[in-house]
């Protein structure tokens, strides 16, 4: 017994020996790769009866667009399986395809619709996520923007921002008179409602940070005053409306404040008008303009647009108020407009360069200044609630109208709103 | 206890004796054991006595009356005794009578004896004399026995003397005889001897020329041994030079197919919306042409969708290229690790 143990030891030392000799596992550096779009196939979705929207095609606009993903034209599908046991992975992994999206709508007895699908990991022949959502036909867009943003959590490990929407103002000429008109629509510009419709104009809607409300500047009455207005109610209370300016309205994150700048006092100052109790703070005094206050995300402190150095640039101020702190040092130009990234680590504005004002973004940590878009007058950004994407207007063949821009810069989109000029866009919060 | 006699009573008490004796003859009375003490007057006396009244004299009369009845109780009992004094005595006489007669006999008889004796004696003294001549008869008879045993022993021991220098001499021969016999052995086993001594001697000198023999035959065997080995040695030595020399050849080919199998997945590995700074190692294995059938994720970045995307890399890279030499291809391609690490 204890020679056959010796034996086998030996043996098997042997075999460690060989092995080690055979077999020598070299570890091979990779040190770089390569940022392209995310490969996907939507397979077009399984209808029983007419759907009034075509759920694929959003699903697969909306991807496309965030410029994360590139989409597989149905062309160029081997096939298109409809559930998860029909799918032929090897087919699709010949195609260097990485992900798969099958699924079906079936209507329901109630006139519903019951929206099936599944994401596929192709090389691992696996399920990644898989849901069933019900939706009423008004409501099949905004399920398609929802059933977007999960397969884009899933695949890029963020919230996507699909199911949110955007506020705009409208402008139509009937005649010789304006038309202003503030609405609101999915984020992709589709389903566009009007919130409010004035002959005078109408400026500057933000969202709160609940989504419930809108504030925004009228001038309806002549003079300028700061509205609120309840979106699902269309009730409104005017908060501001004093004499001289009352413009650019901000909300603080947990929305019991409003930032704004007044002139009641001779000059355009910031203040922050407490919603509950109508206190009224003066946080700047200066005989400079002081205007387009922004709270950061943490609510500590409010960055806004002076010309106290002699150009407009943009401040930092404490909400306690305070000696305001220059963040940006382009001398002789022009940075305006500055509102926080939903993580507080970012600002964008417009800032004007030689080829005149476009976005930018600056890292709050290193105040790097990155133009991002390169349009003529491009105004109003707004951040995404996910931070990934910035809304503003731009303007193209004589026309204002609605763009945007990755915050990297690599992605450009227009967004599909009706009307001779669309401008001052601001992105919503995620619906929850 | 002794007896008193006079006149009367000796003779009532010789009567009394007499009857005693009879009585006891009758009876068969033991005598010794009926002896009592008697008293001297045999009389009844007359007690002067005044009566005190009729009752007492009823009583007294009455013991008086009692008193004689036991008196003459006693009396008979005394002359019964006496009966039987006189019987025994007559039988003491007759005794004595009868053993006068036994001495007479025996006188008799004794004086009859000594007549006998007499006789025994004379008869002895004959016997004597009769005795000393047959005595004088044996001693002549063994006289004349003992001169012919003389003459006998005399002729035995001539004998015997003649014999024993028979025996003499023929011991002598015989002592003789061994002698000569001891020194043909001793001569014998000297020879032997000396033969034994001579092979042994023979036998060692050929065991030593054995011994010589082998141990030259060891020696040149050892040498042929050790010269071998040391070709061996030095063939392998050769052997793991070459070994080394391939191999290093072989890794030589191979490092030259890491750098390209790192390019082929680096160009597959895309980084679009990946965290920086993550990285992991995965393993493979690959078969022969560099097709890719296995990836394992060994050490994981902790970002599902970075690990996620390090193994599509893996896997659309395939095939890898890979040297179409199989011992190199078993030997540092077979399983290989990648660690993503784009920064």
């Amino acid at each position: 017994m204890k020679k056959l143990f010796f034996i086998s030891l030996t043996f098997f030392s042997l075999f460690l020996i060989r092995s080690a000799m055979a077999e020598e596992i070299m570890t091979i550096e990779i040190t770089k790769g390569v940022e392209h779009a995310i490969p996907i196939a939507i397979v077009p979705f399984e209808s029983s009866g007419d759907l009034p929207e075509d759920v694929t095609r959003i699903i697969t606009e909306d991807l496309e667009s965030s410029g994360y993903f590139k989409t597989m034209p149905v062309t160029d599908m081997p096939a298109q399986p409809h559930d998860f046991p029909s799918i032929m992975f090897d087919d699709w992994k010949r195609m260097g395809m990485d992900n798969l999206v099958v699924g079906k709508a079936t209507k329901t007895a109630a006139g519903a619709y019951a929206i099936e699908f599944r994401l596929a990991d192709v090389y691992k022949s696996s399920q990644l996520t898989g849901l069933r959502v019900m939706a009423k036909g008004n409501n099949l867009r905004f399920v398609a923007h929802q059933i977007a943003d999960v397969i884009y959590e899933e695949l890029i490990g963020e919230p996507g921002a699909f199911a949110t929407r955007i506020t705009y103002i409208t402008v139509k000429k009937i005649g010789n008179k304006k038309r202003y008109q503030l609405e609101m629509a999915d984020a992709d510009g589709y389903n566009p409602v009007i919130l409010l419709e004035s002959s005078q104009p109408i400026l500057s809607p933000v969202w709160s940070p609940n989504g419930r409300q809108v504030a925004y500047v009228s001038f309806e009455k002549g003079n300028s005053a700061i509205y609120v207005q309840t979106i699902s109610t269309g009730h409104r209370k005017s908060v501001s409306s004093g004499r001289g300016i009352n413009s650019s309205p901000a909300w603080s994150p947990d929305g019991s404040k409003l930032a704004m700048t007044l002139s009641k006092d001779g000059n355009p100052e910031i203040y922050i008008k407490n919603l509950r109790t109508n206190q009224l703070t003066r946080i700047t005094n200066n005989r400079a303009i002081d205007t387009e206050a922004c709270f950061s995300p943490d609510g500590g402190t409010l960055v806004f647009t002076s010309d106290r150095g002699g150009s407009p640039q943009i401040y930092q101020v404490p909400v306690s108020g305070g000696t305001a702190q220059r963040l940006t040092f382009s001398a002789g130009k022009y940075n305006a407009g500055a509102s926080f990234s939903p993580d507080g680590k970012m600002l964008t504005m417009v800032h004007r360069g030689n080829a005149g004002y476009q976005i930018a973004v600056m890292d709050m940590g290193s105040h790097q200044l990155d133009i991002l878009t390169n349009g003529r007058l491009d105004e109003a950004p707004s951040f995404a609630p996910n931070g990934k994407m910035i809304i503003y207007s731009t303007v193209s063949g004589g026309r204002s109208e609605l763009a945007a821009v990755s915050v990297d810069g690599k992605i450009h989109k227009r967004l599909a709103v009706r009307g001779s000029e669309v401008r001052e866009p601001a992105w919503g919060p995620f619906i929850k | 206890m002794k007896l008193r006699f006079n006149g009367t009573q000796g003779f009532i008490l010789a009567v009394l004796i007499h009857l005693l004796v009879i009585g006891l003859l009758l009876f068969n009375y033991d005598f010794e054991k009926s002896v009592k003490p008697q008293p001297s007057d045999a009389e009844p006396k007359v007690m002067e006595a005044v009566v005190i009244d009729q009752s007492k004299i009823k009583a007294e009369v009455q013991k008086l009356k009692e008193a004689e009845k036991k008196k003459q109780a006693e009396e008979e009992k005394r002359k019964q005794e006496a009966i039987e004094t006189e019987k025994k005595r007559k039988e003491e006489e007759k005794k004595l009578e009868e053993l006068k007669q036994k001495q007479k006999e025996l006188e008799q008889k004794r004086k009859q004896e000594e007549e006998n004796l007499k006789k025994v004696e004379q008869e002895r003294v004959r016997q004597e004399q009769e005795k000393q001549k047959l005595e004088q008869e044996r001693l002549l008879l063994e006289e004349q026995k003992r001169k012919e045993a003389e003459q006998q022993a005399k002729l035995e021991a001539e004998k015997l003397k003649q014999e024993e220098e028979a025996r003499k001499k023929a011991e002598e021969q015989r002592l003789k005889e061994a002698e000569e016999k001891r020194l043909a052995e001793e001569e014998r086993l000297k020879k032997e001897a000396e033969a034994e001594k001579k092979r042994q001697q023979e036998e060692a000198q050929k065991k030593a020329e054995e011994e010589k023999k082998r141990k030259e035959e060891e020696a040149r065997k050892k040498a042929e041994a050790e010269e071998k080995r040391k070709a061996e040695e030095a063939q392998k030595r050769l052997e793991a030079e070459m070994a080394a020399e391939e191999a290093a050849r072989a890794k030589e080919i191979a490092s030259s197919f890491y750098g390209k199998i790192a390019a082929q997945v680096e160009r597959n590995f895309n980084t679009s919306g990946l965290e920086p700074g993550l990285q992991c190692v995965l393993e493979i294995k690959m078969v022969p042409g560099g097709d890719v059938v296995s990836v394992k994720v060994i050490e994981s970045s902790g970002d599902a969708r970075f690990d996620r995307q390090a193994e599509i890399a893996a896997q659309k890279a395939s095939p890898l290229p890979v040297p179409d030499d199989i011992k190199i291809f078993n030997q540092y391609l077979r399983t290989v690790r990648f660690r993503f690490n784009p920064g």
